[in-house]
């Protein structure tokens, strides 16, 4: 069973049906043991009456029994049965109510009458009392009391028998009441149970349909904790974390389409206002190359953005191919360093370096050209004019660690951290959009992240961005 | 007419500026907010293209210190933001038109003219004077039924006394309308477009559309209306 309400309901009916079974035993088993009860009391009584009408007079025994005498006799639908013998299994007297029907004779002392349940033929049961006892005294009770000396040739046996029929109508009546009583019960049972468990679970149906109502466009929902039971809170609480957690990634996720959007729509407009205005007229052909020109420049710069997507996007699937081996981190900035020597120049940037001789660093000699290419571009790009970029390394136990600064930081203590998020841009004087992306550094970062080395920034001192670096050393 | 465009991609600012002279508008270009807010303040534009996202000072700051100056210079937003919040918020703060990166450079000029046309409360793009008819959408110009082929700065010269037909205009008015900032042009080139203008456009013998008022300027249409 899957369902959680059939499998509540299941378990709720059978343990009613249990109860209900074993109260109906017991009461039925008292309720017998009372009707017959009773009915031994009435048996004994009429053999304490019988007993009573024995005499015995000159050894001789004679028995009065009458239907004055026992009055249950006169009661033709539930007739008394009983016959007197003597010790040595002599018939003394039957009643008439026997007929052709027989009684067997069977006796235990005074203090303990056998009782029996037999059939004594024509389709009648019976429960007989046998008890032999010594006659003549007047009252069987205190025949009870005391075991009697005397002559045991003396003794009499009295068997009373009455038949079980209305006993038992009785008690199959009793058992149709509570059959009928623990059937209505049972349905009534079923019934409650199952508004009951209906109810119990329309928490879980609420949780269900709050669930349901929350997808992709409204993740800002919770699940709402209000009312919910204690059981299903820490589900609910779990839940709304797990949506807390979903949404600012989806958020996130949003963001960063938004931005690339944005950042490729900015140079496809100038790509097509390029082409737009140099079709607009006939137009010598040095114009138009030079249109191309510009157009190229603007899709190279596209593409380096796109591959820069990509890289990133390889990188957090981590299905980037990354083959480290020792590289030699002198080597690897002077080669970064030079395509950037022009600028710098043009700048009138200083770049200071102090790193050891062979400084040997374990990463993707690829992954390192883009990781020392990009933050030194950033320095020369961002350093104010006349600045200073300036450059150490050093070992320390099995890392390498790299300090790059450049001055003319213009922003906050704050801000520093976030040049290595995506797509950001310090607001500065900066004349192009396009140029950079604000790529580069989230790209340096999740590359360092990657080699297994970890990169930060901070402005250390006024004015002064500071980016230290450390990777695994060779 | 004379635009100013505050955006601070480069490509897209030296072919928008390219395209908008070949047309026959000046223009002046800014590439951050500070900078296009300083040349809004002291130069006198028709229209001016603005970016949002602009380093410095965001084309929203600079559109709202314009509107408080009470400048009532048209206003285009041209940006790669085109959310509705976005649009509604460029419209709000005083904007006129909102176009959308990356564009049509036909629907830019679109645009543009027909912001220059509400400048001068005017609702056609044609313009008469007399028979001399200018059609400011394809900029072609006919007296009668005969054809007049005007170079571009002729053809501003002439669409901006058309605009202001029946009034006298300064030759300051003039030189602030068609020569951008980094023009050399003094006040005095004026006279000499308004005499090629007259050669390319008057009938011999009659006198000139473009009448000369002594001390103060030129004025067309004052006379026939």
């Amino acid at each position: 069973m899957k369902s959680l309400r059939s499998r509540l309901l299941a378990g709720m009916i059978l343990s009613v049906a249990l109860l209900l079974a074993l109260f109906g035993v017991a009461v039925y088993a008292s309720f017998r043991k009372a009707l017959l009860a009773e009915f031994d009391g009435a048996l004994q009584a009429a053999a304490r009456t019988l007993a009573a009408s024995v005499e015995v007079e000159d050894d001789e025994i004679e028995i009065e029994a009458s239907h004055d005498a026992v009055p249950e006799l006169r009661d033709p639908q539930l007739p008394l049965y009983f016959q007197f013998r003597t010790h040595d299994g002599e018939l003394l007297v039957r009643s008439d109510a026997l007929g052709d029907m027989e009684l067997p004779s069977f006796h235990g002392p005074v203090s303990k009458p056998t009782y029996r349940n037999l059939p004594i033929g024509q389709g009648v049961r019976v429960r007989a009392l046998g008890v032999r006892f010594m006659p003549g005294l007047d009252d069987y009770e205190s025949l009870a009391s005391e075991s009697r000396k005397g002559d045991p040739e003396k003794l009499v046996t009295l068997v009373v028998a009455r038949s079980l029929a209305g006993l038992e109508r009785r008690l199959a009546r009793f058992r149709w009441l509570l059959l009928t009583t623990g059937a209505a019960t049972m349905a009534a049972a079923l019934a409650v149970c199952f508004v009951v468990v209906g109810r119990g679970l329309r928490p879980l149906k609420a949780l269900a349909a709050d669930i349901e109502g929350i997808h992709e466009e409204n993740l800002s929902q919770r699940v709402s904790e209000e009312g919910t039971p204690a059981e299903l809170q820490p589900v609910v609480a779990k839940l709304n974390d797990l949506i807390d957690r979903l949404e600012i990634a989806f958020e996130r996720e949003r963001g960063f389409t938004a931005d690339v959007a944005h950042e490729l729509k900015t140079p496809i407009s100038g790509l097509r206002t390029t082409l737009d205005v140099a079709l607009s007229r006939r137009r010598p052909a040095k114009d138009l190359a030079e249109a191309l020109r510009d157009s190229l420049d603007i899709v190279n710069l596209m593409h380096s953005m796109v591959e820069r997507l990509l890289m990133l996007a390889r990188l957090d699937a981590g299905r980037m191919e990354i083959e480290t081996r020792a590289v030699d981190l002198v080597d690897i900035v002077d080669s970064c360093w030079q395509p950037l020597e022009e600028r710098a120049g043009e700048r009138r940037l200083t770049f200071e370096r102090d790193l050891p001789e062979a400084l040997g660093i374990i990463a993707d000699p690829d992954c390192l050209v883009i990781v020392f290419s990009n933050l030194l571009e950033n320095a020369v790009e961002y350093a104010d004019e006349a600045g200073r970029i300036f450059m150490r390394g050093h070992r320390e136990n099995d890392s390498a660690e790299m300090v790059i600064t450049n001055t003319g930081w213009r922003l906050g203590q704050e801000e520093a951290p976030r040049i290595f998020d995506r797509f950001w841009r310090a607001d500065t004087s900066r004349t192009d959009t396009g140029t950079h992306a604000g790529l580069g550094l989230a790209l340096v970062r999740r590359i360092v992240l990657s080699l297994g080395g970890s990169i930060d920034a901070a402005v250390e001192d006024e004015g002064i961005l500071t980016i230290r670096l450390s990777l695994p050393a060779a | 007419m004379r635009i100013l465009f505050v955006e601070d991609y480069e490509p897209l600012r030296k072919s928008v500026a390219k395209g908008l002279r070949e047309t026959g508008f000046a223009v002046d270009v800014a590439k951050d907010g500070e900078e296009g807010l300083w040349m809004a303040r002291n130069n006198t534009y028709d229209v001016i293209i603005l970016d949002l996202m602009l380093p410095r000072l965001d084309g929203i700051g600079v559109l709202k210190a314009l509107r408080k100056d009470k400048r009532p210079v048209h206003v285009l937003i041209l940006t790669a933001r085109n959310d509705v919040p976005d649009r509604v918020e460029g419209l709000d703060a005083g904007a006129d038109d909102y176009l959308c990166k990356p564009f049509a450079f036909e629907e830019l000029l679109a645009r543009v003219r027909a912001l220059v046309r509400r400048g001068y409360g005017r609702k056609t793009p044609t313009i008469e004077v007399g028979d001399l008819r200018i059609d400011t959408a394809a900029q072609r110009v006919w007296r009668g039924d005969r054809e007049i082929d005007l170079t571009a700065r002729e053809y501003g010269l002439l669409e901006y006394l058309a605009l202001r037909k029946g009034e006298v205009v300064s030759r300051t008015d003039i030189w602030n309308h068609l020569y951008d900032w980094l023009s050399s042009a003094t006040s005095n080139v004026v006279d000499v477009y308004v005499g090629y203008l007259r050669k390319k456009i008057d009938t011999p013998g009659e006198p000139s559309l473009i009448e000369t008022v002594r001390g103060r300027g030129y004025a067309v249409g004052r006379r026939s209306g």
